[in-house]
């Protein structure tokens, strides 16, 4: 009951950021932190209809993060909107995820990204920031660990617990640790 | 006799073909052409676009007065979305793109002073148009908080698309960008007082190197950063004005403000309705043609603001059938408008009645537009609010009767049929 509502506060307090900020782009990145959105890109062909059967499952289990898809134009849009932190979460090949991280491949013009893996599900990766909250990760975490047979492809948690470069957070909530 | 034949065949030949060529009049010419191409698929790889204002931009061209001036020019968002596009993708946008401009060309002749008269002469579209809703951007941005797109198919006939079935919209293009750079002296006025409102908490953009063209002025490293403009305000200079009435044949004043005056164009609209309320119109790529027709020497250190001059342009977009909505300065109890944000809540938050307010009669009016058009014509809600904002004339009524101003929204109904060209 209580993690319940602490849930319940955190996502409130991402969504509370004043909707009358006054200019108008900055309206615009309020949407972007009012809602939980999770970047593919079209030249990333399965990202994006991966992105929608993720967003469609969370919005499930955790409506209060009102989940939505946002789709890159190309790879340099992705690496932009995630290297200044606009996106928070990017749904990626597992190949081009590892480019993004090492700047190398389709990324090689702009540069590497500090990068943590949230969730594999198939041949693709769900990359977080590493600074995004722990407890924010925990919580996501802890819903892929109950929805992961609805996502194709989606490693079991138990599986999940061998990966490298995972977000700590991700392990607290695999392993049934508190949030913290 | 085979070589008699043949020698007739060739006589005809040789006198007829001076006839064939002359009747071609593809080869007769009298316009003297200025033209500035797109070079590269955005505005970043292109030396002939720019989407901040500096005077230190310098002119791609010059023109003299008479000159057919071509621009080939980008819409508003650089080429962001395309017929596959999604609402996904509204959500990825670069806002710092915003908006690619065409030139400048320099005018020969043209001081700082002095007002230019420009013509619009001709706007040939792309193929492909799109409206779209921008989360945190437009009229009702409080009520409309989910990106959307539509697709439009353009003609010279109308514009169709299949997000809007059954709907035509007229071709009334115009320039929603068009202006002349700023000086140095308007850029630091400019600057202070836009500063002021942001600090009061006005909707400004401030200068924003993300994104920025040319970079070797306006980007991060930029040698001039902090002073390059934003191009959504319309200002002194024109720019983003977004004034439907602009339209092919019409002429425009503006004041120049740097020695050549440096005109620009870009962000053409297909269509538009007086108030572009979602925020974009039919944003299009084109190829349009200016022409100044006259240096006012003089005229433009006496102007506030450039000055639309036009004939019977402004009879042509009127619509033959309409329906209006009449609004005035009303909202719910303890609502504060997102335009009514920086004013404070503590006096409007618990009115339900403003004073003498346009841009809440505004509201009133669109609302209830959108409401008529879910309910009579069966649109969903962004649908109608997309239609408001290529379609929908929002008009004042009177200034006088208070404390309720009257402002009208008025539909042209032949979108739902006179157009119609499947």
């Amino acid at each position: 009951m209580f993690k319940l509502l602490l849930i319940q506060v955190l996502f409130f307090l991402i969504s509370s950021i004043p909707a009358y900020a006054h200019a108008p782009w900055g309206q615009y990145q309020v949407y972007r932190q009012k809602h939980l959105l999770i970047m593919s890109t079209i030249v990333d062909e399965p990202t994006y209809p991966y992105s929608r059967k993720l967003v469609e499952a969370l919005n499930q289990v955790l409506p209060e993060a009102k989940a939505r898809p946002a789709r890159a134009k190309n790879f340099e849009r992705v690496h932009n909107l995630f290297k200044t932190k606009q996106m928070h979460l990017v749904l990626l090949s597992k190949s081009n995820a590892k480019a993004l991280l090492e700047g190398s491949g389709p990324f090689s013009d702009f540069g590497a990204v500090n990068v943590r893996t949230l969730y594999e599900f198939g041949e693709m990766l769900l990359l977080v920031q590493p600074d995004f909250p722990d407890s924010h990760v925990w919580i996501l975490a802890d819903a892929f660990k109950k929805i992961y047979d609805r996502l194709p492809g989606a490693l079991s948690p138990e599986k999940m617990m061998s990966l490298t470069n995972l977000h700590p957070a991700v392990l607290l909530a695999i392993r049934g640790d508190s949030i913290p | 006799m085979k070589k008699i034949m043949f020698i007739s065949i060739l006589a005809t030949f040789t006198v007829l073909l001076p006839l064939i060529a002359v009747a071609d009049t593809s080869d007769q010419k009298w316009m003297t052409k200025v033209e500035v191409k797109k070079e590269g698929p955005h505005c970043i790889n292109d030396k002939n676009c720019f989407n901040r204002y500096h005077p230190k931009i310098k002119a791609v061209a010059k023109a003299n007065v008479g000159d057919m001036i071509i621009l080939h020019t980008r819409d508003a968002l650089d080429a962001e979305f395309t017929l596959n596009s999604v609402p996904a993708d509204v959500a990825a946008i670069d806002l710092g793109l915003v908006h690619p401009m065409t030139g400048p060309v320099n005018i020969i002749g043209a001081k700082r002073g002095d007002a230019i008269e420009v013509e619009i002469v001709d706007i040939v579209p792309d193929e492909y148009g799109y409206t779209v809703i921008i989360p945190g951007f437009g009229f009702l941005r409080d009520v409309f908080t989910e990106p959307y797109i539509i697709h439009w198919q353009l003609t010279r006939i109308g514009a169709v698309s299949p997000g809007m079935p059954g709907i035509t919209v007229p071709y009334e293009a115009f320039p929603g960008s068009i202006g002349v750079l700023p000086g140095m002296p308007e850029i630091r006025k400019i600057l202070k007082r836009e500063a002021a409102l942001a600090g009061a908490g006005g909707a400004v953009l401030t200068p924003s190197p993300g994104g920025a063209l040319p970079t070797s002025i306006c980007g991060k490293n930029g040698t001039d950063k902090d002073e390059c403009l934003r191009t959504i305000p319309p200002r002194e200079n024109g720019g983003n004005m977004d004034v439907q009435q602009m339209q092919v044949g019409t002429r425009i004043l503006f004041p120049c403000f740097i020695d050549g005056c440096g005109l620009f164009a870009g962000d053409i609209h297909y269509a538009q309705g007086d108030g572009e309320v979602s925020g974009t119109a039919i944003e299009m790529g084109t190829v349009t043609t200016l022409r100044v027709r006259k240096i006012h020497k003089g005229l433009g250190a006496k102007m506030d603001m450039p000055a639309t001059m036009g004939n019977d342009q402004i009879i042509d977009m009127e619509p033959t059938r309409f329906y209006q909505t009449l609004g005035i300065p009303l909202k719910e109890k303890g609502e504060i408008p997102p335009t009514h944000g920086y004013l404070g809540g503590e006096k409007i938050g618990n009115l339900e009645n403003l004073n003498e307010d346009l841009t809440i009669a505004a509201r009133h009016a669109i609302l209830q537009m959108i409401d008529y058009l879910v309910s009579v014509h069966g649109l969903t809600r962004e649908q109608a609010y997309i239609l408001c904002s290529v379609a929908v004339d929002l008009r004042i009524g009177q200034v006088v009767d208070v404390p309720n101003f009257i402002v009208t929204a008025v539909l042209n109904l032949d979108v739902f049929d006179k157009y119609r060209h499947y």
